[in-house]
């Protein structure tokens, strides 16, 4: 999970939990050190194979910009297969296209009022209990 | 048969008279062309009186040198009608090729017109001639003066409406001076007089001839006197002309000083000729460089091309010159300039030049391009604040719902204990109001960020029917119109404009929905809406109502985001009317309230017909007032 607001991380770990869903969650608060976990400190993204990943894309960063990952990581063979879910308060037409044209597998707008956004936290959730997630090559 | 001879001091007394007339006439005639309404009548009638009068003076007086060795007397009555007969036809063929839009062919009628009207005098003066003898007239002689007079009658009245210098001038006076007396001698030469021997000698001879010498003085005295005293005012009219064009050249340089900008002028076919001191001065560039089309060379080379295509498109049309570009100074830097000529006419509707400015626009660009940066700044900084604001938000909501589950926790702990209810209440009181404030401030952020994205919305121009669209409009709110009990009413014949369909739709909707929404309950709501023409190729449209009004005091506010005026006593955040400004100022208008409390309301949205292009409208070619 790469977001950058503690508050919305928390809040977004909560919501996912109680829908249900037991995996491992790793926040990350800002671009470089998500990079580093996904693509390795050599840049090659030979860290994340065999791995399976959930990416959970928060695009407003302190250091760089969620575009900028996503473009890293559909362009990565090692982590092109792992899907890919865009949340974030922008509902700009051209940035969510943008987005799918990069590979992003899914894109949610947070809703700003709280209830929107816990339901819709809560459904992801139930969507990531049912969900394949693959093996990276 | 008589014997008869010539005084030729008369003879030429006579022909003086005819230069003389002819001058004046000339003169007199011209003035009449290079001036408009009243004064113009008035000057060809001077013209016509002078030339006929001439005329007519110069044929009495050649009458009286003419010597038959009887006695003569003269009717008077019919005298006095060949003289009518001269000055009529003179000013009739005057005022008809002197119209406005008179063609060459118009000179083949009036020159005939006015020889045979010369003929007539000429041939009526004989008439009126009382000897005592016969006069018999040989018609071929008689048909050679027709024809001098009527050639004669038509070089004049084309060189009278020809612009000529004054040297032309007293040529043309002496040649014509000389046909109108030559006429007269050849219809003379055409007469013969048969003498009745009775009367030839009733009367001394001496006597008689002192009698004619002394009425040729009188009338040629007379005639001179008239003739100078038109040529008196013609002089003074020239004076005035003189001070006037004086005047207007001190005008002219001063309002070149005024305007700060820099002049030139191009010869009709749009090349640039002769001293542009302005020109050099600003650019450097010598006589020899910015002849033709050299002054292209100091233009930015990125503008050149489509300066010098812009400039022989109007000038082939002939129409304002309206244009932006940037030239090289002197000094070598670039300097934006607007640009603005029109086409000066002559007296025939011709082009006789081309007077351009160029206006210095360069810092008024840069604080445009300023003003446009940090216009988008603010826009930008609006974006940013509103969607950054909203991610905090969502943390203070999503920890108050967290708290509200942490709440049912709490309230399950404490059960039994005495303070249990109020503390369930007081964290219930807080949390409301948490969320009430949350939930505001969330909507008051969602405004923001919509009229931020209205600033940033590209318009796409298409032309719009405003009365089907305005209709369309009012029937959308058809059911909140009923429900009030008000009528919209959409003037029928509102004028089509070009503009973005959506921001139009937004505006007006805006409007006729606030109309709708504050009326007066005391009286049935009216809503009109209406438009009329302003100046500059824009259209004001007005929506009017008979409602509650507001206070002047808040008219300026209304405009203002989150403000509202009046009652509050229905729902709205404030936004409409600032999101209608917004917009209407996007579109490239302005947008007015004028409204009196428990009388109505009118808001005017004044909007350019067309897309904006920043190109003023073409006037009407120059013409000079004075040459």
């Amino acid at each position: 999970m790469i977001e950058d607001d503690e508050g919305h991380a928390r809040l977004i770990e909560r919501n996912i939990r109680r829908a249900g869903v037991n995996n491992a969650i790793r926040p990350f608060r800002d671009g470089t050190t998500a990079l580093e976990y996904l693509l390795g400190a050599d840049g090659t993204g030979e860290v994340s194979a065999k791995r399976h990943l959930l990416i959970l894309l928060d695009l407003n960063l302190p250091d760089m910009t969620g575009i900028d990952i996503l473009e890293k990581v559909k362009a990565n063979p090692h982590t092109r297969r792992s899907p890919v879910v865009v949340l974030t308060t922008t509902d700009d037409q051209r940035e969510i296209q943008r987005c799918y044209d990069l590979g992003a597998n899914v894109y949610i707008t947070k809703p700003v009022n709280y209830e929107g956004f816990a339901n819709a936290i809560r459904q992801l959730g139930l969507f990531f209990s049912v969900m394949q997630v693959p093996e990276n090559p | 048969m008589v014997h008869t001879g010539y005084d030729p001091a008369l003879v030429a007394l006579s022909i003086s008279i005819a230069i003389f007339a002819s001058y004046t006439a000339l003169d007199l005639g011209g003035r009449a062309g290079r001036t408009a309404g009243s004064a113009r009548w008035g000057w060809i009638a001077g013209a016509a009186a002078a030339m006929g009068g001439g005329i007519w003076s110069m044929h009495f007086v050649g009458m009286l040198a003419f010597e038959m060795g009887m006695p003569a007397a003269y009717d008077l009555a019919t005298t006095l009608l060949s003289l009518a007969i001269a000055v009529g036809f003179t000013g009739a063929a005057f005022g008809w090729i002197s119209r406005r839009g008179a063609s060459p062919r118009d000179l083949l009628i009036a020159g005939p017109a006015m020889g045979l009207g010369v003929a007539a005098m000429h041939y009526t003066g004989m008439a009126a001639m009382r000897v005592p003898g016969n006069l018999a007239y040989h018609a071929p002689v008689v048909a050679i003066s027709v024809l001098i007079a009527v050639t004669a009658a038509t070089t004049a009245l084309w060189l009278t409406f020809r612009q000529i210098s004054v040297a032309q001038k007293l040529i043309a006076a002496c040649v014509m001076g000389i046909a109108v007396a030559g006429m007269h001698y050849t219809g003379m030469a055409a007469a013969t007089f048969t003498g009745d021997a009775a009367g030839a000698h009733a009367m001394p001879s001496a006597d008689m001839g002192h009698g004619q010498q002394n009425l040729a003085l009188a009338v040629a005295g007379a005639t001179f006197l008239i003739l100078f005293l038109a040529m008196l005012a013609s002089s003074l009219d020239q004076q005035r002309i003189q001070r006037e064009l004086r005047a207007s050249e001190a005008r002219f340089r001063a309002a070149v000083q005024a305007v700060r900008g820099v002049l030139w002028t191009n010869d009709a076919d749009g090349r640039m000729v002769g001293d542009q001191p302005g020109w050099s001065a600003i650019t450097g560039q010598t006589r020899a460089e910015y002849e033709g089309y050299g002054w292209a060379d100091a233009v930015h080379p990125d503008d050149a091309q489509a300066s010098v295509e812009a400039w022989t498109a109007t000038v082939r049309e002939r129409r304002t010159f309206v244009h932006e570009h940037r030239v090289r100074n002197a000094d070598g830097s670039w300097r934006h300039y607007a640009i603005r000529a029109v086409p000066i006419l002559d007296a025939r509707g011709e082009i006789q030049e081309w007077v351009g400015v160029h206006t210095d626009i360069t810092e008024q660009r840069q604080v445009e391009a300023e003003l446009r940066e940090s216009n988008e700044e603010i826009q930008r900084y609006a974006y940013i604040v509103s969607h950054d604001l909203r991610a905090p938000l969502v943390n203070v909501m999503g920890f108050t719902s967290e708290l509200e589950a942490t709440r049912t926790e709490i309230g399950e702990a404490l059960r039994g204990h005495p303070q249990a209810e109020r503390i369930d209440a007081d964290l219930g009181e807080a949390l409301g109001f948490i969320q009430a404030a949350v939930t505001r401030m969330e909507s008051l952020i969602a405004a923001i960020l919509k009229l931020s994205r209205e600033g940033r919305r590209n318009f796409s121009p298409e032309r719009l029917d405003m009365t089907a669209l305005m209709n369309r409009i009012a029937d959308a709110q058809r059911h909140q119109t009923e429900q009030a009990g008000a009528t919209v009413i959409v003037a029928p014949d509102l004028p089509a404009i070009t503009a973005d369909r959506l921001a139009i739709e937004q505006v007006f909707g805006n409007l006729i929905d606030n109309a709708v929404k504050y009326l007066d309950p005391a009286r049935p709501g009216r809503i009109e809406v209406r438009a009329e023409g302003v100046g500059g190729g824009r259209v004001r449209f007005s929506v009017a109502d008979n409602g509650r009004g507001i206070a002047a005091r808040d008219h300026a506010r209304v405009f203002e985001l989150f403000r509202r005026s009046g009652a509050q006593d229905r729902p709205g955040e404030g936004i409409g009317l600032a999101h209608v400004k917004a917009l209407v100022r996007s579109l490239g208008g302005r947008i007015e309230v004028t409204s009196e409390l428990r009388v109505g309301t009118t808001f005017s949205v004044t909007l350019p017909r067309g897309t904006v292009t920043g190109h003023g409208q073409d006037g009407p070619p120059l013409r000079l007032a004075a040459e």
